[in-house]
């Protein structure tokens, strides 16, 4: 029976957890996070880092790994963490939990990362990450819960790489797990039934979370137009915002393009802007870092 | 497969009962019907600690074969989505345990099964979950302690009936208030599977007055009774969640 407040299971430093079925030993390092469906540690099995989910409750360590596997399908850049192992094991009192171990990614939320680095992240971001939403619905599923938290940027790579499998939901189904703010159901724009356009939704509300005056979990007013005219870093993908949040992207690859335009378009301004020497920095593409860059270089040489 | 009806009492409440029967024993008897009792306690801004009043919220889910959460106003809707999706898998599981008991002649539980084979266990409970019919009582304790959580318990039902509406089974709900004037419990809309008319409810969810959960729970249980039969909504005997699951936790 689970009456308790969340599904979470405690486990110490050092704690070594033995798996029933592969026999397989962890030593856990220290607590990443703690939700509403369990507990993920970072783990050592002999020498590698893994991050080790870990719940009361065994459904949902059986539906995470289902949608693990099914992400697996994917060619190419893995869309979610891989999955290593399945598995019980018995602590304290005979009590058996369910857990599941998967690759470590060491990463930076999108949120941190672009306040750190800068909004012109946004694009080479949304490019990649728009990118595998639309291989997952190729798949025939959404990701669901998608919010700046569950979009990490690889510390090493630089890449995107989307954690938290426990929103992935079929096309078609009510969504298994969603987050207030980005779920267009609360802001009244849409239905709970999983389909393309409610991933596009929640991006674009990821989107509007990344621009300093915005701040979304304050926001007392449902009208998502008001948050939108608030997010004045982010003028120029205005347009492409309010496209998702109504519902006019049918696929990922949509506003992937529509985003891409508009990098294009900032490009050619800022460098307009350059020459007349009134820069404004104000949403900058990659290019045009790539283009300073590039001259300074030069500039150097000469 | 022929999938068949789920019935939940949701109880939205600020504290401990304090008057007629005891709560507690009524959600044994309900359960004993296949209905499984949700709580969820609304806990004041103010508070840091829970109140000892809170603890039968718990008891009350215990007895009632169902689930609890005791959580600040602000995260309510949520925490209804939550409780409701994880007392109907649990009803669900109760009844996949026992035909896994069938089938292997013992008593089973998924744990028992290795994890591959729990993968596809999962997926049995996950569809059923979502095709399943559901019947949601929602029961509103609007005492006047519960006076400014009301806005909060009205975004929260608005935001259920809006996740109601996006499963692939069918759905009936209905919702009650208790105290109301001169009796125990009323009830402010029968049952219905149209979305639209929650919203009518919302001005006469008023708060003030005792809180006698234990009565409210026995008079709105009888209310299942009157669940319209439209074609769709299949007979009882073709359920193949059994009635009596409840109690064989």
């Amino acid at each position: 029976m689970t009456s308790s407040i969340h599904p979470t299971v405690r486990l110490n430093k050092y704690q070594k957890i033995r798996g029933k079925w592969n026999k397989r030993t962890y030593t856990i390092v220290r607590l990443i996070g703690e939700g509403a469906r369990g507990s993920i540690y970072l783990a050592l099995l002999s020498q590698q880092y893994v991050a080790l989910k870990i719940s009361q409750d065994s459904s949902v360590v059986s539906a995470e790994v289902n949608a693990l596997k099914m992400l697996k399908k994917v060619q190419g850049q893995s869309l979610g963490p891989l999955l290593l192992d399945v598995d019980d094991v018995v602590l304290g009192h005979q009590t058996v939990y369910a857990f599941y171990v998967m690759e470590y990614i060491d990463g930076v939320p999108l949120n941190t990362w672009v306040k750190q680095e800068g909004l012109q992240w946004l694009f080479p971001a949304s490019q990649q990450l728009l990118s595998q939403l639309h291989q997952l619905h190729n798949l025939g599923h959404i990701f669901g819960d998608l919010k700046p938290e569950n979009i990490l940027v690889d510390r090493k790579s630089k890449q995107v790489r989307l954690v938290d499998v426990g929103g992935v939901t079929p096309f078609g189904r009510s969504i298994r797990e969603y987050t207030t703010w980005y779920d267009r159901g609360y802001w009244k724009l849409g239905d709970r039934r999983a389909e393309p356009s409610y991933d596009l939704f929640a991006y674009a509300v990821c989107l509007l979370s990344m621009d300093p005056h915005i701040k979304i979990q304050q926001m007392k007013s449902k009208d998502i137009e008001k948050v939108i005219q608030s997010a004045t870093s982010l003028k120029p993908l205005h347009a492409v915002i309010r496209h998702a949040l109504h519902g006019e992207f049918d696929t990922a690859v949509e506003m992937k393009h529509a985003i891409e335009q508009v990098n294009q378009k900032q490009l050619k301004v800022s460098q307009t802007k350059t020459s007349k020497s009134n820069f404004k920095m104000e949403l900058m593409g990659v290019g045009t870092i790539v283009t300073i860059h590039f001259a300074l270089l030069y500039y150097f040489i000469w | 497969m022929n999938t068949g009806t789920i019935r939940q009492i949701l109880l939205i409440t600020d504290g401990c009962s304090n008057q007629g029967e005891d709560p507690v024993q009524v959600s044994t008897m309900i359960a004993d019907k296949g209905v499984a009792v949700n709580v969820i306690g609304v806990l004041d801004d103010d508070k840091s600690e829970e109140p000892t009043g809170l603890s039968e919220v718990n008891e009350i889910a215990q007895s009632g074969g169902g689930i609890s959460r005791i959580v600040y106003a602000d995260v309510l809707s949520e925490t209804v989505q939550t409780v409701t999706r994880q007392a109907m898998t649990q009803t669900i599981q109760g009844f996949v345990s026992k035909e896994l008991k069938e089938i292997f002649g013992k008593e089973t539980d998924e744990t028992d099964l290795p994890p591959e084979e729990r993968g596809e266990v999962q997926r049995v409970v996950e569809d059923l979950g979502e095709t399943v019919d559901l019947q949601v009582l929602i029961l509103v304790d609007t005492s006047a302690s519960m006076q400014n959580k009301m806005e909060a318990v009205k975004d929260a039902i608005d935001d259920f009936i809006l996740s109601l509406q996006a499963r692939t089974g069918n759905h009936y709900y209905s919702i009650f208030q208790f105290p109301a004037k001169n009796q125990v419990v009323k009830e402010l809309l029968p049952w219905t599977n149209d979305g639209a008319k929650v919203a009518k409810v919302f001005p006469k969810l008023a708060a003030g007055g005792i809180t006698p959960t234990g009565a409210a729970l026995k008079q709105v249980v009888r209310s299942f009774q009157n669940v319209p039969n439209s074609a769709e909504w299949r007979d009882d005997s073709d359920d193949i969640i059994d009635s009596s699951y409840g109690t064989s936790q």
